[in-house]
């Protein structure tokens, strides 16, 4: 079997079969890169941003990107790789100058702190030492989950009122006693892993894009694949934030943060390549060593030839432990056999996608996910559900009623009516909240109601967060980011 | 020493645990877990919850004007059955002031059809409203099963739901009737939005979840009460109101696509019952980008009101779909064939009869 692309007087043997198309090595990491490549040139801001722009010494002629990376995922590592590759072939045309800075942000847990220090100092010494010698083109970053809380000065308390599905919140100022830890909020609140899976993805990526707008960056280079892209697209409409879709995959737009614009774009470079090509990938260019979960990832499925027999030894999990987001990835992978094009659909269909009509009267954003508001989920919610009672009838149904009201079930409900009743107090007293104010969006109402315990929970108010900060502050928020883990341009710790 | 009476295990009066009541009225012994929020509810509770719910959407969305004349497609199964009900209950309830028609289509499935609109016709008897059946050999001079021995089972979905949908228009356009209501549920409603999604069709994404439907030229409207009922609690609601329904599945394959997207929201269900409503929430909030205009195209601008050529029934090409299946079929149809022939019924009727064999 020989490569289709290499010229015909000199086939090397094929190692990948993608798309029907049989490729050598060398050609599938080209037509890998092409393909990335292609989408960071897709429009001219992004054509400005990369490229290498002549004099020099002009301002912003050097764009800053932000590249989160995540060692438990595939498509950034490649796109890491990539990039890389990228950026030395401008050191070597450009006499060591380049058109844009990458730095590579890692969020970071306090269970992978040490794996993920161990996994990046490898990456960088084996992989990037010639590119991380150059001074100023590539720095890393790491960043503790924990920050999102640490960075706020208040929190609000959300809770649903369980008759009309209203939503009251209460703020209070945070000191010493009373910081939050993802920990504490995933242990304490979260009923199953679906909803523990969704406040870490909003997290990381509130984190993010704080960084981001905080540090200036032009854009910021998600590692979606085409896979995963459909992927957060259909979990995006079972989790009834559908209306979100266009602005997740918003790639023309500046991005905004709580209600302020920012001056970077979102990127999704990996967008043309399906997730078995990127795992093949990895394979070739040996970079699943610097994933976490690694003897996972070499059983995942590729394109490679030689593995094709391998079976998949992913661990059968109970469809009731799994999140939204696995299900997703699952029904994927069963229909893709039959079904081929059903991922490159979605995607393509989600791009014809806008923003909806609001009805809102003011334009709103919701205080967890920080997403834009067009409906008020408690009424169309109401509207739906009934929760008034069939009469009490009976002197029985009475004296179970009494008996219910008298046992410890009865209590907790009664702590919960009262927990409610105090934020909603504490709501109307408070001036900073206006009435009818939606503060959750459909998505985030539904989530406290079904998957958070007693429909109560304690975030970090994004207002009050640090993020128009100034070099100084910008300082004070770096060196609370672990400095032991920062690894500078010179290569040193 | 003393003799003690055993207790009576009969009437022995049972115990209820505080831990059993119903979530919603503390009062009484929670019999069944609601499928949309896994809320524990008593039967009143849960029957009243149901009805009021249906209510709400008929009240807000203005589906009814006092005097209409509403034909209610009637299959004889859980949905339609459930509908029937409910319209005459909460008409006598809160005095919508409609005139009910049971108006069913017979397919021409044998061993199937016959045996649902024998339950129709027993619905007519239970809630005392008028029947019509139209039948697609009446109105297209082909049964289902003589389709399905022709063009095959794969494709038995697409036929049969092109000539339903006028089937009941048409019979609706006969008696006079303009609002047809049928039994589409949550259930339904939820996997059609992800089915445009998957399958890419954008001309349908936006419009999948409205309630009431209705083309411009035509003077049938469509209705969909059940929009937001899960289809387990019409099952549940059906079973505690004791309703006369017919349970068999049609025994013609179900599209094998449609058939991935119910188990992946079957999954879904497991992890976050509320996935359907969350579904249908996110396609009411789907909306496409203007399209760009292309000066060199031309552009074919589709009418809303247009008319097909042959049968004059509403279209937006020139030759209606449900013309083109037919013109399809028609040349297919054997020239010859055997007098009194039963070959041509279908699977249904072959099933009924493995059904009734004892051992």
């Amino acid at each position: 079997m020989e490569c289709q692309r290499c010229p015909a007087s000199a086939r090397n043997p094929a190692t990948v079969e993608s798309r029907k198309e049989k490729f050598c090595d060398e050609c599938f990491i080209k037509f890998v890169s092409t393909k990335q490549r292609k989408q960071m040139m897709k429009d001219e801001y992004f054509r400005n941003l990369f490229k290498v722009i002549y004099p020099f010494e002009k301002e912003g002629s050097v764009s800053k990107i932000l590249l989160p990376l995540s060692l438990s995922d595939s498509g950034s590592l490649v796109m890491l790789d990539i990039v890389h590759d990228l950026l030395l072939e401008q050191t070597k045309q450009h006499n060591n100058r380049t058109g844009f800075t990458v730095d590579v942000l890692t969020v970071f847990t306090e269970e992978n702190v040490s794996v993920i220090k161990e996994r990046m100092e490898s990456l960088i010494n084996e992989k990037m030492s010639q590119l991380n010698k150059i001074s100023n083109i590539f720095n890393v970053h790491f960043i503790d989950v924990n920050e999102f809380f640490n960075n706020a000065s208040e929190v609000s308390t959300f809770i649903i009122d369980n008759e009309n599905f209203e939503i009251f919140s209460k703020s209070k100022s945070v000191d010493d006693s009373n910081i939050l830890t993802l920990k504490e909020i995933l242990g304490k609140y979260c009923l199953n892993n679906s909803s523990r899976s969704d406040l870490i993805s909003i997290i990381k990526t509130q984190l993010i894009k704080h960084f981001a707008y905080e540090n200036g960056y032009n854009a910021i280079m998600w590692g979606h694949s085409m896979t995963k892209l459909s992927e957060v697209i259909i979990s995006l409409v079972v989790k009834g934030k559908g209306s979100q879709i266009a602005t997740f995959l918003d790639s023309e737009s500046f991005d905004t943060l709580n209600n302020k614009p920012c001056k970077y774009k979102n990127l999704y470079p990996m967008k043309d390549l399906l997730s078995v090509e990127i795992e093949s990938f990895l394979q070739i260019r040996n970079l699943a060593q610097f994933l976490i979960n690694v003897e996972e990832t070499n059983v995942k499925p590729n394109c490679l030839i030689a593995r094709k027999s391998l079976p998949s030894l992913g661990q059968q999990k109970l469809v009731k432990n799994m999140t939204i987001n696995e299900i997703t990835n699952k029904y994927f992978q069963d229909i893709q056999n039959d079904y081929s094009n059903i991922i490159s659909t979605v995607l393509r269909t989600a791009d014809k996608l806008t923003q909806p009509k609001s009805s809102m009267a003011k334009p709103s954003q919701c205080q967890i996910c920080q997403s834009k508001i067009y409906t008020n989920p408690s009424n169309w919610l109401n509207r739906i559900t009934v929760t008034s009672p069939y009469p009490v009838e009976t002197t029985e149904e009475k004296y179970l009623f009494k008996q219910w009201q008298d046992s410890k079930l009865g209590q907790s409900h009664t702590h919960y009516v009262e927990l409610l009743n105090e934020i909603k107090q504490g709501a109307s007293n408070s001036l900073d909240v206006e009435d009818g104010d939606v503060k959750l969006c459909y998505g985030c109402l539904i989530l406290l109601n079904t998957s958070i315990k007693d429909k109560n929970l304690v975030w970090p108010k994004v207002d009050t967060m640090d993020i128009t900060a100034n070099a100084t502050n910008n300082n004070k928020e770096l060196s609370q980011i672990l400095d032991q883990f920062e690894i500078n341009s010179d290569g040193e710790e | 020493m003393s003799f003690t009476a055993p207790s009576d295990p009969v009437n022995k009066p049972t115990k209820v645990k505080v831990s059993q009541l119903c979530e919603l009225c503390h009062s009484r012994k929670a019999l069944i877990r609601r499928p949309k929020n896994l809320s524990k509810l008593c039967k009143q509770c849960f029957c009243l919850v149901f009805e009021t719910e249906i209510h709400n959407t008929i009240v807000a969305n203005n589906l009814f004007q006092r005097g209409e004349k509403v034909a209610v497609g009637a299959s004889g199964g859980k949905d339609s059955t459930v509908l029937a009900h409910m319209l005459k209950l909460l008409n006598d309830r809160y005095d919508y002031g409609i005139e009910i028609v049971l108006l069913s289509i017979d397919e021409g499935i044998i061993g199937y059809r016959d045996d649902s609109l024998a339950t129709v016709k027993r619905n007519q008897q239970q809630y005392g409203l008028p029947l019509e059946i139209f039948s697609f050999k009446d109105l297209y001079d082909w049964t289902m099963d003589e389709i399905v021995s022709v063009a095959g089972i794969r494709n038995s979905c697409t036929y049969c739901g092109v000539f339903r949908r006028q089937s009941l228009d048409r019979g609706a356009a006969k008696l006079g009737i303009s609002h047809v209501v049928t039994g589409h549920n949550a259930d339904d409603m939820a996997e059609t939005v992800l089915m445009n999604i998957l399958r890419g069709d954008v001309a349908r994404l936006e419009k999948s979840t409205a309630i009431i439907t209705q083309s411009s030229g035509s003077p049938i409207k469509r209705s969909k009460p059940f929009k937001y009922s899960y289809q387990k609690e019409i099952v549940l609601y059906a079973h505690y109101m004791k309703l006369d329904y017919f349970s068999t599945e049609c025994t013609y394959a179900p599209e094998a696509f449609r058939g991935t997207a119910r188990e992946y929201m079957k999954n879904l269900e497991a992890v976050r019952p509320s996935c359907i409503i969350d579904i249908i929430q996110s396609g009411e909030n789907l909306a496409l980008k203007a399209k760009k205009s292309n000066a060199r195209k031309r552009v074919v601008k589709f009418v809303d009101g247009n008319r097909c050529a042959r049968c004059g029934y509403l279209s937006s090409n020139n030759i209606c779909k449900a013309c083109m299946l037919l013109e399809g079929l028609e040349k297919s149809r054997a020239q010859v064939a055997i007098e009194n022939d039963t070959s041509a019924d279908g699977a249904a009727l072959k099933l009924r009869a493995l059904e009734k064999l004892s051992f």
